[in-house]
C-alpha cells in the first residue's frame, strides 16, 4: 500500500504525473514544489555580471577606487538577491556595513602608521630569509638565475598571472559565497576578518621595506644589489593592458611599507585552505596547495616580499583558522549542553 | 563542506517541549541523537522562527535554552503566496504547505515531524531513520 493511500487525497487538484514519485510510492518534493521564479533570473545576471567584469577588466582594468568597487559589488549582490524575501535584504545590509567597515580598518592603518612612527625595519627580514637560505638572499638568487631584462618568459607570465589574483581572487570568492551559501560566508568572513585585522597591527606595529626598497638606488639603504621589480610584465604580454596600468596607478597611494606579513601570500593560501576539506583526491588537494606556493616564488622573483613574510602570512592563515575552529567548536558544545540540560530539567 | 540541514516541524518542537505529550519520549531520543551530531558539526538544526516563538511552547527562558542550537527560518510573505499556490496531490494544512515550500528553497530533505502527511513526500523523516540520510543546505 502507498503511502498517501492512507492520507486524505486533496480536493479540487490536479493528479500529479507518475513521474513525480519515487520508487516507493512517494511524491517528489522537487517536482511538485517550484523554486522560487526570480531563481533563473538571479542565475542569468549573475553570469552575465561575471562575463561583463572579465571583459572589462581585461579591457578597461582593474576597478580600484572605493566608489567602483563599492557600485560594482552593489551591482552584484543587487543580482544574486533579487525577488528575495525584504528580511534577505535587511541582512544584507547588515553584512554589506560589517564587509566595509572590516575594508575602511584596513585602509585606515596606513594614516595610523604614518601617525605611530614606528620604527622601519630594514635589515631584520633580509637577515632573517639569509639565515632561512644558509646565507643566500633568495630574491637575488631567483632573479639572477631566472629574470632576463627584456624578455618575458612562459614562468613570467604564471607567476604574474598568480601575483594578480590576489586582486580578485578572495573578493570573487567571497560574492560568490555571499550569493549562494551565507553559512560558509559568515565562516569566510570571520577567519578572513580575522587575518586581515592582525596582519593591519603588524603592519602599524612593524612597518618592513620590502625587497624592491632595500635594492633600489632611489632609496638610502642598498643592502643587495638593484632588483627589477617586473611583477606586471608578464600581464602586460597577455594583454591585460588596463589591468597593469590601474596596477601602476595604485601603487601611487598603496602602502609601501606593509611587507610584513605578506597578505599576498596568506590570501593565497587562505582561498585554497577553505575548501582543502572539500576536496576528496590527495592529489586535487596537492593541485590546490600548489598554489600558494606559486605565490610565494612569484612575491620573491618579483621582488615583492622576503620569503619570510610569506610565511608569516600562512602562519597567520593557520592562526585564523585554528581560532575560529575551536571557537565554533565549543560553540556547538555550550549550545548542545544547554540543550541538553533543559531536556533534563 | 556545509553540514546538512533538519527541519524540526512544529509537531516535534511541541512534543520536545511537552512531557505530557505521548511523543515526548521519542522526540527526546530524536533530539538527543540530532545533538551528538550537531555537536559532532554533521548537521544543522533549523526551525520556522514562527514555530520557534509559538505560544504553545514553553516559557521563554527554557525555549532558549532547549532550542539554543537551532538556527531559525524566516518566513516571509512570498512563502505564504508560494504555498497558497501549490497543487499537491494530498491534502496538506496550510500550515504543512509553507514548511513544504522552506525544505524545497532551503534545500532541505531532512525533517523532524510528527505529521503523518510528510511521510508522503521524498524527505527523510524522523524519528525513525538515522540522522546521517540528510541534504546539504
Amino acid at each position: 500500500m502507498l503511502v498517501e493511500d492512507q492520507l486524505p487525497a486533496a480536493s479540487g487538484t490536479p493528479a500529479a504525473t507518475e513521474s513525480a514519485r519515487t520508487a516507493d510510492g512517494r511524491w517528489r518534493i522537487a517536482q511538485l514544489i517550484p523554486l522560487d521564479p526570480f531563481h533563473i533570473v538571479r542565475l542569468v545576471l549573475m553570469i552575465a555580471y561575471g562575463l561583463s567584469y572579465v571583459w572589462w577588466t581585461r579591457n578597461r582594468g582593474l576597478v580600484t577606487d572605493r566608489i567602483s568597487v563599492a557600485a560594482a559589488l552593489g551591482l552584484f549582490l543587487l543580482c544574486a538577491n533579487l525577488g528575495r524575501p525584504w528580511r534577505r535584504w535587511a541582512q544584507l545590509a547588515v553584512d554589506a556595513l560589517l564587509y566595509c567597515l572590516m575594508w575602511f580598518g584596513y585602509e585606515m592603518t596606513r594614516g595610523v602608521a604614518d601617525r605611530l612612527g614606528m620604527p622601519l625595519q630594514v635589515e631584520a627580514m633580509r637577515n632573517i630569509d639569509r639565515v632561512l637560505f644558509f646565507g643566500i638572499d633568495p630574491t637575488v638568487w631567483i632573479q639572477q638565475r631566472f629574470y632576463q631584462r627584456g624578455h618575458v618568459h612562459w614562468y613570467d607570465q604564471v607567476l604574474s598571472m598568480t601575483y594578480y589574483t590576489h586582486f580578485w581572487l578572495p573578493i570573487v570568492v567571497l560574492a560568490v559565497l555571499w550569493a549562494t551559501r551565507r553559512y560558509q560566508w559568515k565562516r569566510f568572513m570571520k577567519r578572513f576578518a580575522t587575518l586581515l585585522g592582525v596582519a593591519c597591527t603588524m603592519f602599524v606595529l612593524l612597518p618592513t621595506a620590502p625587497p624592491w626598497m632595500v635594492a633600489s638606488t632611489e632609496y638610502p639603504y642598498r643592502l643587495i644589489p638593484p632588483l627589477a621589480r617586473h611583477t606586471g610584465e608578464g600581464l602586460k604580454s597577455l594583454g591585460f593592458y588596463g589591468f597593469y596600468h590601474d596596477w601602476n596607478n595604485a601603487l601611487d597611494w598603496a602602502n609601501g611599507v606593509a611587507a610584513m606579513p605578506s597578505l599576498h601570500a596568506g590570501f593565497a593560501l587562505f582561498v585554497p585552505a577553505f575548501f582543502l576539506p572539500m576536496v576528496k583526491p590527495w592529489w586535487g588537494k596537492a593541485l590546490l596547495m600548489l598554489f600558494p606556493l606559486t605565490m610565494l616564488t612569484a612575491l620573491v622573483y618579483f621582488a615583492e616580499h622576503w620569503v619570510i613574510d610569506g610565511l608569516v602570512g600562512w602562519s597567520l592563515v593557520g592562526f585564523s583558522f585554528w581560532l575560529w575552529n575551536r571557537i565554533e567548536r565549543r560553540q556547538r558544545e555550550r549550545r548542545a549542553h544547554l540543550a541538553r540540560t533543559a531536556l533534563e530539567g | 563542506m556545509t553540514p546538512p540541514s533538519v527541519l524540526l516541524d512544529r509537531s516535534f518542537l511541541l512534543a520536545l517541549s511537552d512531557p505530557e505529550h505521548p511523543d515526548h519520549p521519542a522526540a527526546v531520543a530524536t533530539y538527543t541523537a540530532l545533538l551528538d551530531s550537531y555537536q559532532r558539526n554533521e548537521l544543522r538544526l533549523r526551525a520556522r522562527v514562527d514555530h520557534l516563538e509559538s505560544a504553545d511552547l514553553p516559557a521563554s527562558e527554557q525555549r532558549r535554552a532547549l532550542f539554543a542550537p537551532v538556527e531559525a527560518i524566516h518566513v516571509a510573505g512570498q512563502h505564504g503566496r508560494a504555498a497558497r499556490r501549490l497543487e499537491l496531490p494530498v491534502a496538506v494544512e496550510p500550515d504543512a504547505a509553507v514548511t513544504l515550500v522552506l525544505l524545497r528553497r532551503e534545500h532541505i530533505t531532512a525533517l523532524a515531524t510528527f505529521d503523518p502527511v510528510m511521510t508522503a513526500f521524498d524527505l527523510t523523516v524522523l524519528p525513525g531513520a538515522p540522522a546521517d540520510h540528510c541534504s546539504p543546505a
